[in-house]
Formats: C-alpha cells, structure tokens, sequence
C-alpha cells in the first residue's frame, strides 16, 4: 500500500543572501498513512516549520523527494491541504463567516454550498453565535477556533498545524486540544502537528517524530501506546507517562 | 462598555471645549487689560467682527486656496498610492526610484517654491503642484510600508490556496495595508495647507497666503487673524474628514 505522504532523504539548504547556505533540515525519511495523526516535536530552529512547508509545496526540497499517494508534489496537490498557523491570522474586516469562506472564494467553489458546510463548522468549534462578528470582538483562542474552521473548508486530506495552541493559555489550550480530538475523530484527516508541548503531542498523535536541531534531522518516531478515542482519562495511565519520559530523553537537554 | 466608550468620548469634548473656551478668555481680556493695538493681537470678538463684515472677500480667497488643496490632495493621493504599489511590489524600483524619492525630501520644499514659478508659472498649477509635493510623499511611505507589511502566515495562505496575484492583492494585501494608507493621509492632511501657503506666498494675486501678505503689510491685524483662523479650520477639516473616513473604511485599526 502507497503511504499517502512519504518524504525521502529530503534535505532543504537555505542559501542567505551573502552566498553562504545552512542547511535546516537532511535526511528526512518519513512515511505517513491516511488517517494517521502526527505530531512533530523538537527543539526551536530544528526545521519544524521548514518541514511543513515543504509538505505544503510553498518551498521545494535541495534533495530528495515528497510524494503524495506516490505522485510528485505539485501544484494541483494544494488542495488537499488546510494550514493552521501560530496566530489566527484572519482578516480582521471579514466578519468570522467571511474569513472561513475564504479560500472557498479564492479557489471560485460554489459560495452556496459552502456557507452551509462553513456554519456547521463554525456551530462545531461553538462559535454558532458569532458568525457575524469582527475577529477583533473575539478572544484570542476564539479566532483560532475560527482559523482552523477556515482550514477545515472544502474538507482537505491533509492538515497542517505549525504550533497552533502556542499563543494560549494552558486551559483554553487543552480545550482546544480536545476539539481537534473530535474533528479527528469525526473527519479522519490526517494532521501533521507541530507542538512543543509534549504531553499535547501524546494526547493527539498517533506517532510522534522527534527532532535534532541543526541540521534538522529525525532522531527518532514514537509509536503512541494509547487506545483511541483519546479522552481525559488517557492523561493519567502509566503509559502516558512512559511515553512522556521517552520523549524528554530523546530531547535530551533541549527538553523544554 | 459601549456606554463607557461614550461617555469618555463625550467628556473628552467637553474638555477640549473648555480649554479652547478658557484660552480665549484669557485671550480677550488681556486684550482689552493690557490695551493692546489691534495691529499687534486683536482681540478674538474683533476677530470675530471681522469675519463677519468681510465674509465676501476671505471666502473669495478660501475658495482659490481650498480649490488648490484638494486638487493637490487629490492628485498626489492618487499618484503615491500608484508609486506606492509599484514600489512596493518591485525590488528594482525600491532600490532606485523610493531610495531617490527618499533622498530628494531631505530638500526644503519651500526651497522649491521659487522654482515652481519658473518652471509652471504663476497660475494654479504651481500651487496645485507645491500641495502635492507637500502631500505625495507622506502617502506613498503609507501604502509603501503598508503593502510590504502583510502577515506572512497571510501570503503563505493565499499561496496553499492557489491564489492568483489578484485575488492575493484585492482580497488580502490591498485591504491590509489600508490602516497605514490612512495614517499617511493624516500627516499629509496638514501639509496640504503648508503646501498652499507657501505657494501663494512665493508668488499669487489671489488666495489667502496672498491675502494674508496683504493684510500684514497693511498692519490689518483682524484680518490676518481671521485669515489664519480659517487655514486653521482647513487644515482640521481635511484631517477630521480623513480621520472619519478611516473610522468607516478600517475600524479594525487602532
Ligand atoms: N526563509 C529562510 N531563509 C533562511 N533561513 C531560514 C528561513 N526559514 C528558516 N530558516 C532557518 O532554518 C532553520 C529552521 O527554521 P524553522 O523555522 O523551520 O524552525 P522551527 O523548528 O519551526 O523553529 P521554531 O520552533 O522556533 O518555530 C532555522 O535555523 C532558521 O534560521
Ligand atoms: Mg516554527
């Protein structure tokens, strides 16, 4: 069975503008199946942000190659993806249904048809009552909710998370874990998930892809030794805790 | 919170009355205590009297200047948005054309003033021009740093999505750099006024630059003040306009 993504011996150089190049992340060899839930953790500057897009297609590989469903990555393959960012990022003079319709609008798809799929999701993360409000008259975690309803749209394969729960409180924060728990459970996507909170990675991944920092290299990829559905109780088994630890040593002294 | 935002904005005004209000107190009875001529600060209910009687010939002249304000406005609006995007679009430019523009404001625009007549003559041109050389640059720095300052999660957005560079510029650049846009068109608002007084002062036979020369060099210290009492009023009017308008157009800026 073709993996639906798989990276191999990937390797991405920057070159700066003096003529100099760092090379951020080599060798990455990574398969990842349909339905599967990854969550990418290392230390800061280790790549995880270069590796999300080169997934994406916004920069392209010095070497090797990605694949989807083993066809070379192109243009016509963005589809697949919704990206959440760090910050929401919205366009604060749309109100909230207007910034999920967005790229509906972009990609010319039938608005009709979409305003319906983009209330449902809305009234999923809780935001039924604020469809008609300005991002600015939202809370933070709020707008993010809004920012991942506008990368679920058009229903994509492939989601993409660079830290999105960095900028929350730790409350708001593991709320929203949980919800991205229900979307994963209700949608089966598959999500790449950048996180440096360990026990967020544990909680949602089915496996977890640990990172040396420079040049970016894959230490090691955890296999999750919880059952699904994922619920509260998972945070304290003895296996939560196993796992955790494995994680910290293999961060070593860059465990946050 | 509504009601409170309100009710600070109403006692701001209130503020800002009484203080305009106790100024010209104070203004009008050191006046008549310390007998000062008119020639050297009339008293502000003179002022007012004056206003009053010559109403015909200072807005005869308010209309010859306000018309070289707005023309000016209007134009350089239009030419530093253009200059704006195309700069702010093309490296090449950037290093060329915004870093010459850039180095040429470090010339006094007032120094320029004489040459204009030169080269345009003594007409509306000139001062149409000198307005827009006061206003231009202010505006296209705006839309400038604006355009350049787009959230890059924004453009890698527009990017996953397959956005052309259309869609990318009217749906999300254009509109985002709209707050800086607006801050350009207030500190531009004021120059206008400078750019039209300067010109008139330089060479005119109309306007109120001219005007106010006149009524100097005729020692008409009423009617200067009522002369200046009005740029002054030009000058808030257009930034109040401005500022209105950006209330409307991005309420979204602080
Ligand atoms: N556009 C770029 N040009 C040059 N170098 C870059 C660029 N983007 C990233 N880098 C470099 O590549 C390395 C990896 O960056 P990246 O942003 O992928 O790290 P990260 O793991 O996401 O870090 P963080 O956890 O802080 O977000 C860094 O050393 C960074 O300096
Ligand atoms: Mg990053």
């Amino acid at each position: 069975m073709t993996a639906l993504l798989s990276l191999k011996e990937v390797e991405k150089d920057y070159r700066f503008t003096s003529n100099e190049s760092m090379t951020a992340l080599q060798g990455i060899n990574l398969e990842v199946q349909g339905r599967e839930f990854i969550a990418i953790v290392g230390p800061s500057g280790c790549g995880k942000t270069t590796l999300l897009k080169l997934v994406s297609g916004l920069i392209k590989p010095s070497k090797g190659s990605i694949t989807i469903e083993g066809m070379e990555l192109q243009k016509s393959h963005r589809q697949l993806f919704g990206m959440v960012f760090q910050q929401p990022a919205l366009l604060p003079w749309r109100k909230v249904l207007d910034n999920v319709l967005l790229p509906c609008e972009i990609r010319k798809q039938d608005l009709g048809k979409a305003r319906v799929q983009a209330m449902e999701l809305l009234e999923l993360v809780g935001l039924k009552d604020f469809v008609n409000r300005k991002p600015h008259e939202l809370s933070y975690g709020m707008q993010q909710r809004v920012s991942i309803c506008r990368a679920l749209i058009s229903d994509p394969k492939i989601l993409l998370m660079d830290e999105p729960f960095a900028s929350l409180d730790a409350i708001t924060r593991f709320d929203l874990a949980q919800l991205i728990n229900d979307i994963w459970n209700m949608k089966h996507i598959t999500v790449l998930f950048v996180t440096h909170n360990i026990q967020e990675a544990i909680f949602l991944g089915d496996r977890i892809v640990v990172m040396t920092p420079r040049p970016g290299k894959i230490r090691s990829i955890i296999d999750v030794p919880l059952t699904r559905p994922r619920t509260k109780e998972h945070l304290y088994q003895h296996d939560f805790s196993l796992c955790a630890k494995t994680v910290h040593q293999l961060l070593g002294a860059n465990a946050l | 919170m509504i009601s409170c935002g309100k009710r600070l904005g109403n006692s701001e005004l209130l503020m800002t009355i009484l203080s305009l209000g106790c100024v010209i107190a104070v203004w009008e009875l050191s006046v008549k205590i310390l007998r000062l001529p008119s020639w050297f600060l009339p008293a502000p209910s003179a002022i007012l009297r004056e206003m009053q009687n010559s109403a015909g010939y200072l807005w005869s002249h308010t209309f010859v200047t306000l018309q070289e304000i707005l023309v000016g406005f209007i134009v350089a609006l239009a030419v530093g948005i253009f200059l704006g995007i195309i700069i702010a679009f093309s490296p090449v430019l950037e290093k060329t054309l915004y870093k010459l523009l850039v180095a040429t404001q470090s010339i006094p625009k007032v120094a320029i003033a004489p040459l204009l007549v030169l080269w345009l003559g003594f007409g509306l041109t000139t001062k149409v021009t000198m307005v827009f050389l006061m206003c231009f640059f202010s505006i296209m720095v705006g839309m400038v740093s604006g355009l350049q300052s787009t959230h890059r999660e924004l453009l890698e957005l527009a990017d996953v999505l397959g956005a052309s560079w259309m869609q990318s510029f009217f749906k999300i650049r254009f509109p985002a750099a709209l707050p800086y846009l607006f801050n350009g068109l207030k500190v531009s608002a004021s120059m206008a006024v400078i750019g039209a007084v300067i010109s008139e002062f330089v060479n005119a036979d109309r306007g109120l630059g001219y005007s106010l020369l006149i009524s100097t060099s005729q020692m008409n210290g009423p009617l200067a003040f009522s002369i200046m009492t009005i740029l002054a009023a030009i000058g808030i009017g257009l930034f109040s306009i401005v500022a209105r308008l950006e209330k409307v157009i991005c309420p979204w800026a602080k």
